[in-house]
């Protein structure tokens, strides 16, 4: 796949640290650029920053020092309302636990980030929901609340509510931490697709090789620190990576 | 891999001709098992001196009467002992990249960090690679196929888990003292302390 070369997310310098009396340093001045249809997956043992590090990028944090770029914008000049507004306008999350509402249906979970504003859309909310629970294999759960759910089915709803505001950028944080093997591939190849056909651009936290492997390239993060990257899909190597896998 | 029990399974499916084999061989096993035409057929008749296989005529209504290769009794045995027989794998406690790894923490030129990270970078592109060709096989008509990468990529998983394990526990690698040199006593050993060891 042929991926821009304008940077979709740039962080420069990125610094992170908690609390007042015992610092906790969670991130070290992290410079990293993902372009634009890029899908990046940012890898690490637990306690290495990774989850901080996506949540700088969301907006949903705000760093100690260093600056955030999405799409241009330099987020930390961003508050209140227009910073909510630039975050649904622009970004889609995936996270661990799938964060649906139980007692909403998988239709009205995906509709939910968009309920607030249904009036000024272009398109029909509950339509566009629908369509895209039969993108991603639910047309016949649409009434199902997440309960009667297998979790895959119930990360597949959450990856529609992330589409539903058609976000330039994906963010997804071990979408596959709390599902079996099965169903995290086929998260993973729902992801990879939503990417080619909506040309998306996709940051994937994660610890599992299996996960990262989707993505084109990788940085590995150790306490809070980036401490190597890496080019999984580049030509380079091919005849090596050709040998190593039994193939010649 | 054994292509002569390769060639015994196949024709236990079907008496087949040289080159029926050899297109066999790789729709069955795939690209990785391709071998020359040449090499089918001196296996050929290493089998049938080893009295594993035998000559037929058959005769085919478009091209003539054809010699195909059916397996024979002792050809089936053969197969089966093989089937049954477990393999080992070559390199668990050889390792290379642990022989690396141990010697870039003795050497100092290359620390291992380095070492493991090459290594990471490598084995995840040949787990992308593997995962994209995953992707493009046809889940019912490529299953066996699917199986098998699915076992590379298993394999590849267990050795970045390992990789990973090794970086976060490279601190403690300063605390094991460096290796000595002990010496060898030079010459005979006494002879009591040598006939005690035999017994």
């Amino acid at each position: 796949m042929v991926t821009g070369t304008t940077p979709m997310i740039a962080t420069k310098g990125l610094t992170k640290i908690y609390g007042d009396g015992t610092e906790v340093r969670a991130l070290h001045d992290v410079s990293l650029t993902v372009n634009s249809g890029e899908f990046v997956a940012i890898m690490g043992p637990s306690g290495s920053g990774k989850s901080t590090l996506l949540n700088l990028i969301g907006t949903l944090d705000s760093p100690t020092s260093g600056v955030v770029r999405v799409n241009n914008v330099d987020v930390g000049t961003l508050s209140g309302n227009a910073l909510a507004d630039f975050r649904r306008q622009t970004i889609g999350f995936i996270f661990q636990l799938f964060n649906l509402i139980p007692t909403l249906t998988a239709l009205e979970n995906v509709m939910l980030p968009l309920i607030p504003y249904q009036r000024g859309l272009p398109f029909k909310l509950q339509e566009r929901a629908r369509e895209l629970l039969e993108a991603v294999g639910l047309g016949q759960r649409l009434s199902h609340l997440p309960g009667q759910l297998s979790g895959g089915e119930q990360q597949r709803v959450a990856i529609a509510r992330a589409l539903v505001n058609e976000p330039r950028i994906i963010l997804a944080d071990e979408p596959t931490g709390n599902v079996d093997t099965k169903a995290g591939d086929e998260v993973m190849e729902l992801l990879k697709r939503v990417r080619e056909e909506w040309d998306q651009t996709v940051v994937v936290v994660t610890h599992s090789p299996r996960v990262a492997a989707y993505a084109d390239r990788a940085y590995f993060l150790k306490d809070g620190s980036i401490v190597d990257e890496s080019d999984l899909s580049s030509d380079k190597n091919l005849e090596l990576i050709w040998k190593g896998i039994g193939l010649n | 891999m054994s292509v002569r029990h390769v060639m015994l399974a196949l024709l236990d499916h079907t008496p087949a001709y040289g080159y029926q084999l050899h297109g066999l061989m790789e729709s069955t096993l795939g690209d990785p098992w391709a071998i020359n035409i040449g090499q089918i057929y001196s296996t050929l008749s290493r089998l049938e001196r080893e009295g594993l296989v035998r000559r037929r005529r058959k005769a085919e209504a478009e091209t003539g009467d054809r010699t195909v290769y059916e397996i024979t009794g002792e050809g089936q045995t053969e197969l089966a002992q093989w089937l049954r027989e477990p393999l080992s794998r070559e390199y668990r406690l050889r390792d290379t990249i642990y022989a690396k790894l141990v010697l870039s923490n003795l050497s100092g030129s290359v620390s291992p960090e380095e070492v493991l990270q090459a290594q990471r970078r490598l084995l995840l592109s040949e787990m992308h690679e593997l995962t994209r060709m995953r992707s493009d096989a046809d889940p019912q008509s490529e299953l066996l196929w699917i199986l098998l990468l699915e076992s590379a990529i298993m394999h590849l998983e267990a050795d970045l888990r390992w990789l990973d394990m090794c970086e976060a526990r490279l601190e403690d690698l300063d605390a094991i003292p460096p290796p000595r040199y002990k010496g060898r006593p030079r010459g005979r050993p006494p002879k009591a302390e040598s006939t005690a060891k035999r017994s």
